[in-house]
């Protein structure tokens, strides 16, 4: 088995420790994210015969009055940046998240995980912004914390590159 | 022709070598002497080896440590050679670190040293520490090696190898009976607590502080920390800060042993398992010995202290009080005062005023149960005004016949009844002596019917006025028979008409007989001059100038009616 550390980042409510919860084993309560601002969680998988310790790192959301600490980012391999569909400002928290974390531990693997998904006729992100975002590099993934659609592959997904890398 | 045959093979020969040459090196004798010339120019060597030297030294370190090893000693030598020649380079270079260093390293002792103090301290007055000196003095250790030794009880459940940059656990041990689910998660847990303490206080701490103790109660875990990793060890109980040092050392060992694992991890399962049989010295476990009964005991002993701390409260608590009610009822006690009161060594000291008259102490003492061990009164005397005890001591001196009434009327003695003058006079004496004036009232008080002309009479033949030697001075003695001489006269007029009353002046019956004359004279004029000061005194005087009989009379003068 290999353990990896990844951190799960995101606007103020956009459901980041929905989509964990929905995913990982849990031990500790939400009551840390409020307290010390983070909230560590474990996922293990098996790809391709090989088995792989998500040690997941489910930071705090970012706000006017919260910023994420940028020690709790060193050591990560890669990352999950989470915004909602609905409020199309969390994609622009994505970006300067994304902009703290390539400072912080260089360029490393990670996903935009655009939320609510089950809510998407209420979405105020557009596919032309999630094209712009991808012609960046970006990969994205349309996912609803709700019905669980797109969670666990995303999960995959990223071990799959932790694993091959 | 020989000569260009000859030359034909050697220049063959020659050319053959090259090809040769060419085939084996694969150089060219030109790209050869290049070479050549390249190694020969130091400057120009040195240029292009110092190229590939670093890169060269990188891969070495990363294949083995040979080149670690190698240099090793030549480091030494140099840095030995550096300090000899320039010791103030290496210092200044050391600098920043050696503060740091120092000040770290005596904030650790200190540390150790007030927690060696507070556990001796709670030790202090235990039967535990009476045993650990009895032992100290067996066993010719020092006491403070036995307080170090069997202060502090402990056991580590778990160690934990984290790794410092991801906070991903390395490796860890647990003691047999004991394990914690998902370690993984606490690791990293732990690992974002330690960074938060230090993001959140970073003002105040240095960048190599970290977070070295977490406890609740007697939960602890103690971080340990290393250059890759980090140690955290977690014990139940009381661990000594000695204890740090080992598991410093261990740490210290895992680096050397392994650094280059620790800085390479990458995640791997299988990478802390060469680390974990030092992980599992660390499992460690100090108790003191728990005999059987021995809680039993304890509590026990600790319930016949605390009965018999609980008695002598109690019997201290008694004592006081009997004591204070002690003083209650003296100070309740007629002509009795207190005037201080205090307790030493369980003795009750008392300083007090009392009246000769009054009651003793010793039955209130009794009723206290205060014995003369525990209880010393210093009295000192003084006469009571209380009318109670004023009309004891008037009984006591003057007497009281049947037909005399004493009673006390609002703090005011009255007497009445009859009297007869002596005794009336004894009365007066005392109230004077004792200067009770205000307090008695005699003024209802009659003559006695018993007082007869004789007896008058034979009362003023008792008169005697004495002078002393060559003097003619009345002396108070003689104001008080000469006042006395008046009242008897008044009284015996009431009875029977006075004519004279004739005074007998007896002379000295030593002396010049002109000079006991002249102070006969003047005696006798001194008497007639006090009794003319008295109003109404109007009874015709007689006197008799006379030799002395003898040496009681000598220098008197007495009185004696005669009768019309």
């Amino acid at each position: 088995m290999i353990k990896k550390k990844i951190c799960i980042l995101g606007a103020f409510a956009v459901g980041k420790t929905s989509l964990v919860e929905r995913f990982v084993k849990s031990i500790f309560s939400d009551k840390y994210h409020s307290t010390i601002g983070v909230k560590t969680d474990q996922k293990d998988l098996v790809i391709d015969d090989k088995e792989i310790r998500l040690i997941i790192w489910d930071i705090n959301g970012q706000d006017d009055h919260q910023s994420v600490k940028p020690s709790y980012l060193t050591g990560a391999s890669a990352y999950f940046l989470v915004a909602d569909g609905t409020r199309k400002e969390t994609i622009e928290v994505a970006k300067e998240l994304n902009k703290l974390v390539e400072n912080t531990i260089g360029e490393k693997n990670f996903y935009l995980l655009i939320n609510k998904s089950d809510l998407i006729d209420q979405w105020e992100v557009n596919e032309i912004d999630i094209l712009e975002l991808e012609q960046e590099g970006w990969n994205i993934v349309k996912t609803s914390a709700k019905s669980g659609d797109s969670v666990e592959e995303s999960f995959v997904k990223l071990a799959k590159q932790l694993i091959e890398a | 022709m020989q000569d260009n045959k000859a030359n034909s093979e050697l220049s063959l020969d020659h050319q053959s070598l090259v090809e040769l040459q060419n085939i084996i090196l694969g150089l060219t004798s030109e790209e050869l002497l290049q070479l050549q010339s390249w190694i020969k120019d130091k400057e120009y060597f040195a240029e292009e080896v110092s190229h590939i030297l670093p890169s060269a030294v990188y891969k070495s370190v990363a294949r083995s440590e040979e080149l670690s090893d190698a240099l090793l000693g030549v480091i030494e030598n140099a840095i030995f050679n550096s300090v000899q020649n320039n010791p103030k380079a290496l210092a200044d270079a050391l600098f920043p670190i050696m503060g740091p260093a120092i000040r770290q390293s005596i904030s650790d002792t200190f540390r150790k040293m007030i927690q060696s103090l507070n556990e001796t301290l709670e030790k202090q007055f235990s039967i535990e520490r009476i045993k650990w000196r009895l032992e100290a003095v067996f066993s010719q250790k020092s006491y403070a090696e036995i307080v170090l030794l069997k202060g502090l009880n402990f056991k580590v459940f778990s160690a934990l190898l984290i790794h410092k940059e991801t906070g991903i656990l390395i490796d860890e041990a647990h003691a047999l009976d004991e394990g914690f689910e998902e370690m993984d998660m606490v690791s990293s847990m732990l690992s974002a607590i330690q960074d938060f303490i230090h993001d959140s206080f970073d003002s105040h701490l240095k960048v190599d502080d970290k977070l070295d103790t977490i406890r609740l109660n007697d939960f602890n875990v103690w971080v340990v920390d290393g250059p890759s990793a980090f140690l955290a060890i977690v014990f139940d109980g009381e661990a000594p800060e000695s204890k740090r040092e080992f598991f410093k050392s261990k740490l210290e060992n895992i680096h050397r042993s392994h650094g280059n694992l620790l800085k390479d991890f990458n995640g791997e399962e299988d990478a802390g398992r060469v680390i974990k049989p030092i992980l599992e010295q660390c499992i460690i476990e100090k108790s003191a010995k728990k005999e059987k009964g021995s809680n039993t005991k304890v509590v026990i002993s600790a319930s016949i202290i605390g009965i018999l701390i609980l008695i002598w409260i109690s019997a201290s608590w008694i004592k006081n009080n009997n004591r204070e009610n002690f003083i209650h009822e003296l100070q309740k006690k007629e002509s009795i005062i207190v005037l201080n009161h205090s307790v030493d060594n369980a003795i009750l000291t008392v300083e007090a005023m009392k009246d000769a008259l009054s009651d003793s102490h010793e039955n209130v003492a009794q009723d206290f149960d205060l014995d003369s061990n525990e209880l010393v009164i210093h009295y000192t005397d003084y006469i009571s005004t209380n009318p109670k005890f004023s009309i004891i001591r008037f009984s006591n001196y003057v007497g009281v016949p049947n037909n005399i009434n004493i009673e006390n009327i609002n703090n005011q003695i009255i007497v009445t009844g009859k009297a007869d003058e002596k005794w009336r006079n004894k009365s007066l004496d005392f109230v004077r002596l004792y200067g009770l004036e205000y307090q008695f009232d005699f003024s209802s008080l009659k003559h006695s019917e018993d007082d007869s002309l004789a007896d008058i009479k034979s009362r003023i033949d008792e008169l005697e006025i004495h002078f002393k030697k060559g003097e003619s001075l009345l002396s108070t003695k003689s104001r008080s028979q000469l006042d006395q001489l008046i009242v008897l006269l008044g009284r015996y007029n009431n009875f029977a008409k006075i004519n004279t009353i004739k005074f007998t002046v007896y002379l000295d019956n030593t002396g010049r007989e002109s000079d006991n004359m002249r102070f006969a004279l003047k005696r006798k004029g001194k008497i007639l001059g006090y009794l003319d000061k008295i109003n109404g005194f109007s009874i015709p005087i007689e006197s008799v100038i006379m030799k002395a009989e003898n040496d009681e009379n000598a220098r008197t003068i007495n009185f004696k009616i005669i009768e019309k």
